[in-house]
């Protein structure tokens, strides 16, 4: 195959796996953000 | 090359130098906060030396390699001679001379203000003018990638600007409209009252200007590794950039959102309301927007690399990449470093969330990833690939690029975790020493020393890289440097003039900095608060 | 090549409306703490002289610690200077709204008390105010958390926590450390 030939067959599955890989990585970072809101910020009460 | 060559190799130079210097300092004040005895330790050398560690990591390393790497681009991805290489030397020496000027004030004790200055604290004028020098020098550096880049395009009608160059443009773009806030504050402000011109100091005023440069400086600093990422990256790892269209996107949305956010560093301050902070702190959630690009468009890139050379499956090209060379290496461990400073950041820039992290080691945890993770392990990939065409050997030992890269990853990360970890219980900013015989502080002595030991990583990590660097001189001859810059999925034949230059854009940045700045600025005009009279800390008693 | 530039683009556009919708959530949120929680920063733009906060007015040293209004609102002014706060240790009452306010006669400083929202910056020219309402008793540290000088490193006090019972104000309302 030509690398033309090559590239045309990898671009069929991109960008699966960086969709995934990013997606992933800002689940973990909501749910981190979501963890920290519940768990440490609310509970240390008001401020105004 | 004709001069970027010379030009990149003095700029680096100064910039890692720098660099060496303000690791030890700073692993010595770490050692100073530990519950261990440490040496040398006065109120006095402490503060100056977090002052030198700021001022050299901050402000020269990143000037010097922003400006040396800009050099390289605008030859080599331009294929021209550099506008006007006089002045950009000019400009190094000014720079040099500035920073001198800063270094000799601080370390003779009358400069202990830290880089952000703390005005109604007043140093030495010097350290201040040091500081201007530093800054003019990079104007200069502005103007001169402005001018190759308009002169490309005289000569190149219709044509893109390639990548590299139009990103590096936008970086000289967003740095002369960053510099404003603190350019304002110095000379209105500062200077006047370190020359005994003005006695009294309006504090809100000069904290809102320098917050207006305090986000989109650390963009300037962050921007050549972004380039690294879209340029340099995919071909370092034998694929292709995935879009080009997109990164050009990315780099203005870099230069947008960048500059109207820096309220969110004063959510904390009394002097500014509540809706001007919510409305800069939903303008800075944009800025996530670019960066996630980033992640997303160098994910696809790196994809596609992966899956070129037999990865397969959601997650196979992964392994199957190159990580034995460097430049890809720094990249893994960089977007790594990104996502535990990005997830400090998004907890920092949270309006109402600020106050359970606000002057904690939570916010130093951050800053530190993001500079040291993003930015400085991407200018060792970045100094790592441009020396060979810099010096015209080939690197003696990749191997000890890799270790070096490996230790600073996992230094950074030893000693930012138990910071992020001693923020939320309060451990506060700035500080000397603790006082180890209170209870609450005693608990936290031996999450420090860990911390120290990260640092200690770091220190070897930061000195092998100036080992590996000199190390080139043994290295043998190679004169037929490899191409560095990737080729796009699609190479860009024509792009719409919105996404060629930045004229539409700065209407915009103006529109924004308006709309974000306008009031918070006018309003000490309107409301004119009682002035703090000056405190100056480079008087003998 | 079969996969056109705007498909690209198009896969592009879509992870960017991911992203806003990621940190459309966090402002929901934000929004939510904001007006359900009462959890706002400390904003509070009342200008104050810095170089005559102790001549006159509600900072005089006479004025300074905890005091009880006669409605029953606790209120606490302290000032922060290179390099002690006045007072440097007070006292405040349990799961009950009160009142922190500050100001400075000299340069930029910052409270945080160790465990709770409290946090904010003080500012010579503004009286810095923050509202909240302490839940857990006993003794919390209140450094100073932003660089005011050579001396920064010793700057602190001391909140003493009370339950309401042992909370007891004077004739004049006002409740002090050494009074106990
Ligand atoms: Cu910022
Ligand atoms: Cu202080």
């Amino acid at each position: 195959m030509t690398p033309e030939e090559e590239l045309e067959r990898v671009m069929r599955d991109v960008p699966r796996g960086a969709l995934a890989l990013a997606a992933l990585s800002v689940g973990l970072l909501l749910v981190g953000w979501f963890l920290v809101y519940l768990l440490v910020f609310l509970p240390r009460g008001m401020v105004s | 090359m004709t001069h970027a060559r010379r030009l990149a190799l003095a700029h680096f130079w100064i910039g890692f130098i720098a660099f060496a210097i303000a690791l030890v300092l700073g692993v010595w004040q770490m050692w100073v906060r530990s519950p261990l005895p440490a040496p040398f330790l006065t109120a006095s050398t402490y503060f100056s030396s977090v002052t030198a560690h700021g001022t050299a990591m901050a402000y020269v390393l990143t000037t010097f390699t922003v400006m040396g790497f800009g050099y390289y681009v605008a030859e080599t991805a331009l294929a021209r001679a550099l506008p006007a290489p006089r002045w950009a030397w000019t400009g190094f020496w000014l720079a040099l001379a500035g920073t001198l000027m800063a270094v000799v004030t601080i370390f003779s004790g009358r400069a202990a203000v830290l880089f952000t200055f703390y005005p109604p604290l007043i140093a030495s004028v010097f350290y201040y003018i040091g500081l201007v020098l530093v800054v003019a020098g990079s104007w200069i550096w502005c103007v001169l990638m402005i001018v190759a880049m308009g002169q490309w395009k005289g000569a190149n009608p219709g044509r893109p600007v390639p990548l590299a160059m139009f990103a590096t443009v936008a970086n000289a773009v967003m740095w002369l409209w960053t510099t404003v806030g603190v350019t304002l504050e110095l000379l209105f402000q500062v200077i006047p009252a370190a020359l005994g011109l003005k006695a009294q100091i309006d504090v809100g005023l000069s904290r809102t200007l320098f917050s207006w440069t305090l986000h989109a400086v650390v963009y300037f600093w962050l921007i050549p590794s972004y380039i690294a990422f879209y340029t340099m990256v995919p071909q370092a790892a034998g694929g292709r950039l995935y879009s080009d269209t997109m990164g050009r996107l990315t780099f203005v949305l870099f230069l947008i959102y960048s500059l109207p956010v820096g309220l969110h560093h004063l959510l904390m301050d009394p002097h500014q309301s509540n809706a001007f902070k919510f409305l800069q702190v939903a303008l800075t959630a944009l800025v996530s927007v670019p960066t996630l690009l980033t992640v997303f468009t160098i994910g696809a890139s790196l994809e596609i690399a992966g899956r070129l050379r037999g990865g397969r499956g959601l997650f196979g090209w992964i392994g199957a990449l190159p990580w034995e060379r460097p430049l890809v290496l720094a990249t893994g461990l960089a977007f790594l470093m990104l996502a535990f400073g990005g997830f400090g950041g998004l907890v920092n820039m949270s309006y109402g969330m600020n106050a359970m992290v606000h002057n904690t080691s939570w916010v130093t945890a951050h800053f530190h990833l993001i500079f040291g993770g993003t930015v400085v392990i991407m200018y060792f990939a970045i100094a790592y690939t441009l020396w060979p065409s810099l010096t015209g050997r080939a690197a003696p030992s990749l191997a000890a690029q890799r270790l070096q890269l490996w230790l600073w990853f996992i230094g950074m990360l030893v000693m930012t975790l138990p910071w992020h970890y001693l923020g939320l219980l309060g451990q506060w900013r700035r500080v000397a020493t603790f006082n180890y015989a209170d209870p609450i502080i005693a608990a936290w002595g031996p999450w420090v020393i860990v911390s120290l030991v990260g640092g200690l990583i770091l220190l070897v990590s930061g000195l092998l890289f100036v080992r590996n660097l000199l190390q080139f001189a043994i290295g043998r001859a190679s004169h037929v440097p490899a191409e560095v810059y990737a080729t796009a999925v699609h190479p860009p034949l024509r792009v719409p003039a919105a996404l060629n230059g930045f004229r539409l854009w700065n209407v915009l940045v103006l529109v924004l900095m308006l709309l974000a700045y306008g009031y918070p600025l006018a309003q000490f005009f309107i409301i004119d608060p009682p002035g703090a009279l000056v405190h100056r800390v480079d008087q003998r008693r | 090549m079969a996969i056109g530039e705007e498909a690209i683009v198009r896969s592009e556009l879509r992870w960017a409306a991911v992203s806003i919708g990621v940190v459309s959530l966090i402002m929901l949120a934000l929004i939510y703490a904001g007006i359900v929680h009462h959890i706002n920063p400390p904003s509070n733009i009342e200008p104050i002289d810095p170089k005559t906060l102790h001549l006159s007015g509600e900072f005089t040293e006479a004025n300074l610690g905890t005091r009880v209004s006669a409605e029953g609102q606790v209120t606490s002014r302290i000032v922060a200077t290179q390099f002690t706060f006045q007072p440097r240790c007070i006292v405040l009452p349990a799961n009950q709204r009160v009142t922190l306010r500050f100001a400075t006669p000299d340069v930029i400083h910052g409270i945080l008390v160790t465990g709770t929202n409290v946090n904010t910056m003080i500012v010579p020219g503004y009286v810095s105010q923050v509202h909240t309402v302490f839940t857990r008793t006993g003794e919390l540290l209140m450094p100073c958390h932003e660089y005011c000088g050579l001396g920064h490193s010793e700057m602190f006090a001391t909140l003493r926590v009370v339950p309401a019972s042992e909370f007891k104000p004077d004739a004049q309302g006002r409740v002090s450390c050494d009074a106990r």
